[in-house]
């Protein structure tokens, strides 16, 4: 038990590792400023923050998670709304997507990511019963969703709206959501399709033309497309790109997979996708034991799914799979508040891994007769 | 317990699948997005990294200097300095909010409208370069050019290359022959344009690593490409003669308000053209404003029915083969003789002439009888012989052919308008060349303004072959060709030549031939000149030039009798640096023509009036009427007139010709008025910068008659 923390601990210094060398490299830009050094200081101090605060995470019970799951999720509503108030929300490029603390700014859409799954968790554990039924079993489970979505739309802030109901929606269907009512979900997310402006809706249908012609495509994914070819197979070596300097936008936040692809070729890029694998295979070993009905194991392979799955969606948008979304790489990316909420969702995750000692008691018995019969095991475990 | 949770474990393994599902689903991604980068990174890399290196490279041209334009004498006729040019970037220019008020300072600067300036901006706002002036002398323009600030730091929003500005010290002196350099540098007209490839030289390029808003970042040295600049030319134009040739010309214009005029000066005996110049003329240091009427060098240009000028080599071939005899008498019917049905007249009434005064009286009708003696085949080969009806092959652009009708067109009219110089058109350098194988003894050179032989020969039948061996056979055949049509092979010379005469004519045109020709711009070795080779002691003397002319006359006199006989053969390295020759007529017919007739023209016929007290010149006055544009026929009111002359007699140093199209003014129109005079100036200074040592008077040469030169 301890060892597969060990493994996946390990994993995720390795991934922080390569992305402050990542973001100092990828900061540096052709007309040299001080900003550059800035950067990289930023980033450590977001690190060493991120870190203190996943650490204590960890170091709080599961229990403390369920308990206050719902106030966790009340507070970053209150957030959400008052980023929207003129005043306490800033406005950087049409979006009002920040609130500033001192030198510090952070998103409240970021902190939805966690406190949402938390709340829909807990909701799933405490209404098992209900799951099926057509009214007490979809509508609560709804509400929260529709609370925080149309805040961070009215940011507005797309990409961070659609992975919020893909989390969402990863969790309840791993808690044994019907899927009848996926089905049913699938209404309301045309309806949103519909609404998108005219911006949104083009940079949806450009990566679709990038694929044939790549003269087709947004300047931003057309020459991130250019920065992977141009790394080839072993790369120009860390620090020696090209595209980064000045044509490769974004560099050291969304972009930041482009300057591997760059800097250290396919065997990089490839190695930082296994590395990505690594990170979930061990992420899940940690919760084979718990109950897949318990909170703990609802929450926890939901947050790790979706740091995984925001890895996917941030290569695949730099590869031009999908369209251009703000999505940064989690753990690599230059960008405060990502970083912080990632090691924060990792110190929840290792927190709910860990086995109240009288459960870890009878897993260690479980171990034992697993190996006999699985079945009784299963049922002993209850 | 199994009993109690069935419901559990029931719903844990209905659960799994949901798991599982998800790994598979992330899986699944992961294998998509590496199945997609390796088709990025290693299928598509070689086209995405020419992507990357297109775009972020650029190549920056580095101005080649052009060469200078020498004269003989190594005066410089053009050259260039080094000059910066001021260029802006439209594509970051717009993009500026301030963009305004900078291209306001940019337009004050160089004296622009900032109107038009920002609208030329706005037309080429997505181009990374466009020039706004180029070339600037005006050190002010440049202060306050230089003093311009970027309203943002780092970014360049305009700049400065380095470019040559091309200057002509001279101003119009020599326009024609110079031609021109454009905006972009590329030669225009004359020497320049025909001379470009050596003359303008290859640009450099310099790679530059650029960023995404143009900045230079790296300049990529290894693969820079040096500037070849451009070699000089030295012509074979004298400053001085051409000088002296510019304000006669102006003269001329001014006092007889003329359309056109030209005039060439010519060494007949190398086809070396001194002089040249063309009226209306321009300034090349600016071509912007030149019209169509002053860009046209008339020298070689200009066509017109030269007249009497043409008669001499008619006259020439009909001695040479025969037809007429230098003692015969013709009977000019006293100022009208029916042709057929056709009417002639004379200026004056004539009775019966000698063959010398045909020429020197200028009876249209002898010479008309002349003409029915050699019928209209033999004066065709005549006219084609002399080079009329093609170009010269001078190394100017735009030198017309003339007209020549092919035999075939002729009627019984021709036979009586050719011999008068009608119904046949020449340019002015035309004429003086065939004028210059009467002055050499017969032998046809293209006139050349290039010293040190022609790199780049035109129109010429081996145009395409530099092969130097091929080139000399060329022009054997071609000889042979020409040969072959006049039947000169054949053919005794009746009338006044000794048969050894012909026969060494015969024998010695062969060696004639140029069989080395000197390599471009390679010094002579002086091994190899012969010791009575006068051009290649010219030319060594021309490397030193201190006391040049000194030199120059004491060779005069030591090789006078050398000269009093110049042969084709022993001729022959004079004609290095010429590569077009071909024979006409022989030197004996040529002699008689120069000294007896020729010179009498000037003594007491239509050319009185180029008469020079220390030099017996010899020349022949044409003034052709022009067709009236509006009747057809010709008018008694528009003329060409011409003279083409030369001097000394003995041994033409040089041929000079002036022609002035449309007098109109004074009321005079004879070439003996109007271009004799200036043509008189031309030859005297000419012969005086070229220091040939004035002569005695001559002895009565008018009555020496034909003499035979051995």
């Amino acid at each position: 038990m301890n060892s597969d923390r060990n493994l996946f601990l390990t994993l995720v210094c390795v991934l922080l590792g390569f992305g402050v060398l990542m973001v100092h490299s990828a900061s540096v830009t052709s007309w040299p400023t001080e900003f550059e050094q800035v950067y990289l200081s930023r980033h450590a101090i977001h690190l060493i923050l991120g870190v203190i605060a996943a650490s204590l995470c960890s170091l709080l019970p599961s229990r403390f998670w369920k308990v206050s799951a719902p106030w966790l999720f009340g507070g970053s509503v209150t957030l959400l709304i008052a980023v929207l108030i003129p005043g306490i929300g800033t406005r950087i490029n049409d979006s009002q997507r920040w609130i500033r603390f001192g030198p510090f700014q952070m998103q409240p859409s970021e902190l939805a990511k966690i406190t949402l799954p938390l709340l829909l968790g807990a909701m799933l554990v405490k209404r098992q019963e209900k799951l099926r039924r057509p009214i007490a079993g979809t509508i609560p489970f709804i509400l929260p969703i529709a609370m925080v979505l149309p805040l961070v739309l009215k940011e507005p802030d797309l990409g961070t709206a659609a992975f919020l109901a893909m989390s969402s929606g990863l969790l309840l269907f791993l808690g044994g959501w019907p899927i009848r009512n996926f089905a049913l979900g699938m209404i309301p997310a045309a309806i949103v399709a519909m609404t998108l402006k005219p911006y949104q809706w083009k940079r949806i249908t450009d990566f679709a033309a990038a694929w044939s012609d790549i003269d087709q495509a947004s300047y931003q994914v057309k020459q991130s497309l250019l920065s992977f070819g141009s790394g080839g197979l072993m790369g120009v070596g860390i620090g020696k790109g090209w595209q980064k300097l000045s044509y490769l936008p974004e560099a050291n936040t969304d972009f930041v997979f482009a300057v591997v692809g760059e800097e250290l070729g396919l065997v990089g890029s490839l190695g930082l996708v296994l590395l990505w694998a690594g990170f979930f295979v061990t992420g899940m070993t940690l919760f084979r034991h718990h109950e897949r009905r318990s909170f703990e194991y609802l929450v926890g392979v939901t947050l790790l799914g979706q740091m995984v799955l925001q890895a996917v969606m941030n290569v695949a948008v730099v590869t031009s799979m999908m369209p251009t979304k703000g999505i940064s790489h989690p753990l690599l990316s230059y960008g405060g508040s990502n970083l912080v909420i990632s090691l924060v969702s990792i110190g929840i995750v290792v927190s709910l891994s860990k086995m109240s000692p009288g459960e870890s008691m009878v897993v260690r018995d479980q171990v034992l007769v697993r190996s006999e019969n699985n079945r009784t095991t299963a049922s002993a475990v209850a | 317990m199994k009993i109690e949770h069935p419901q559990s474990g029931a719903s844990n393994e209905s659960l799994a699948w949901r798991t599982r599902l998800l790994v598979v689903v992330i899986c699944a991604f992961w294998i998509v997005l590496g199945g997609r980068l390796v088709q990025l990174q290693w299928f598509s890399r070689q086209r995405f990294m020419e992507q990357v290196e297109d775009q972020s490279t650029s190549w920056e041209e580095i101005a080649a200097r052009p060469g200078d334009i020498l004269d003989r004498e190594g005066r410089v006729l053009a050259a260039s300095i080094a000059a910066k040019s001021f260029f802006v970037v439209p594509s970051q220019l717009t993009r500026q909010p301030k963009q305004w008020e900078l291209v306001q300072a940019i337009a004050e600067a160089v004296g622009q409208d900032a109107d038009q300036l920002q609208a030329r901006i706005a037309t080429h706002g997505k181009k990374h370069f466009l020039w706004v002036s180029r070339r600037i002398t005006d050190d002010d323009v440049l202060a306050k050019l230089y003093a311009l600030e970027s309203p943002k730091k780092g970014l360049q929003l305009f700049g400065f290359r380095d470019e040559f500005l091309r200057q002509y010290p001279q101003g119009h002196f020599a326009a024609h022959v110079l031609g021109g350099r454009d905006l972009d540098g590329v030669g225009r007209g004359g020497i320049e344009q025909t001379m470009n490839a050596k003359l303008a030289g290859k640009p450099g390029y310099r790679r530059l690593m650029l960023d995404s808003r143009l900045r230079v970042i790296e300049v990529q040295n290894d693969l820079n490409r040096t500037p070849q600049h451009g070699q000089s030319v030295t012509l074979t134009l004298d400053t001085i003669i051409q000088m002296h040739v510019e304000e006669e010309l102006d003269r001329v214009m001014e006092k007889w308000r003329a359309k056109h005029a030209a005039a060439i000066v010519l060494d007949p005996k190398t086809g070396e053209v001194l002089a040249m110049a063309s009226r209306p003329t321009y300034d090349p240091n600016d071509l912007t404003h030149v019209s169509i009427e002053a860009w046209k060098n008339q020298a070689i240009a200009a066509i017109w029915e030269p007249g009497s000028t043409f008669k001499p080599m008619i006259v020439g071939w009909g001695l040479e083969h025969g037809f007429i005899r230098g003692d015969e008498s013709f009977h000019c019917e006293n100022g009208l003789y029916r042709m057929g049905r056709r009417e002639l007249h004379d200026h004056h009434k004539y009775g019966v002439l000698s063959l010398t005064d045909v020429l020197v009286k200028s009876s249209n009708i002898g010479m008309a009888k002349i003409g029915q003696k050699l019928g209209n085949g033999e004066l065709f080969q005549a006219a084609v012989t002399f080079g009329f009806g093609r170009r010269t092959g001078i190394e100017l652009p735009g030198e017309l052919s003339g007209m020549l009708a092919p035999l075939k067109k002729w009627t019984s009219y021709s036979t009586g308008s050719i011999p008068m110089g009608q119904e046949i058109a020449v340019t002015p350098i035309q004429l003086l060349a065939a004028h210059g194988a009467l002055a050499n003894g017969g032998t046809l050179i293209s006139p050349h303004l290039v010293r040190g032989g022609r790199t780049q020969p035109l129109g010429r039948p081996w145009a395409e072959k530099p092969d130097r061996g091929e080139r000399t056979a060329d022009a054997n055949s071609l000889l042979q060709q020409i040969a072959f049509q006049t039947g000169a092979a054949s053919r005794r010379v009746r009338g006044f030549a000794s048969p050894g005469v012909s026969e060494s004519n015969e024998e010695e045109q062969s060696p004639a031939l140029p069989q080395r020709d000197p390599e471009v711009g390679q010094p002579r070795s002086l091994n190899i000149v012969a010791p009575d080779d006068r051009e290649l002691l010219d030319d060594r003397f021309d490397l030193t030039d201190d006391g040049r002319s000194e030199n120059r006359s004491s060779l005069e006199l030591q090789l006078e009798p050398l000269l009093e006989e110049p042969t084709f053969g022993e001729d022959a390295d004079s004609l290095l640096s010429s590569p077009v020759v071909s024979a006409t007529i022989s030197e004996d017919v040529c002699r008689w023509l120069r000294e007896s007739v020729m010179t009498e023209v000037i003594k007491r016929g239509t050319g009185k009036k180029a008469r020079l007290d220390d030099y017996t010149v010899f020349g022949k006055t044409g003034t052709a009427q022009k067709r009236d544009p509006q009747t057809g026929k010709y008018s008694n009111q528009l003329h060409v007139s011409s003279f083409v002359g030369g001097a000394p007699a003995a041994n033409p140093r040089v041929l000079v010709l002036v022609m002035v199209d449309e007098p109109a003014s004074g009321g005079e129109h004879f070439g003996g008025d109007i271009a004799a005079p200036p043509a008189r100036e031309i030859i005297h200074k000419a012969l005086r910068q070229l220091g040939v040592v004035p002569e005695q008077k001559p002895q009565k040469t008018a009555d020496a008659g034909f003499r035979s030169p051995r």
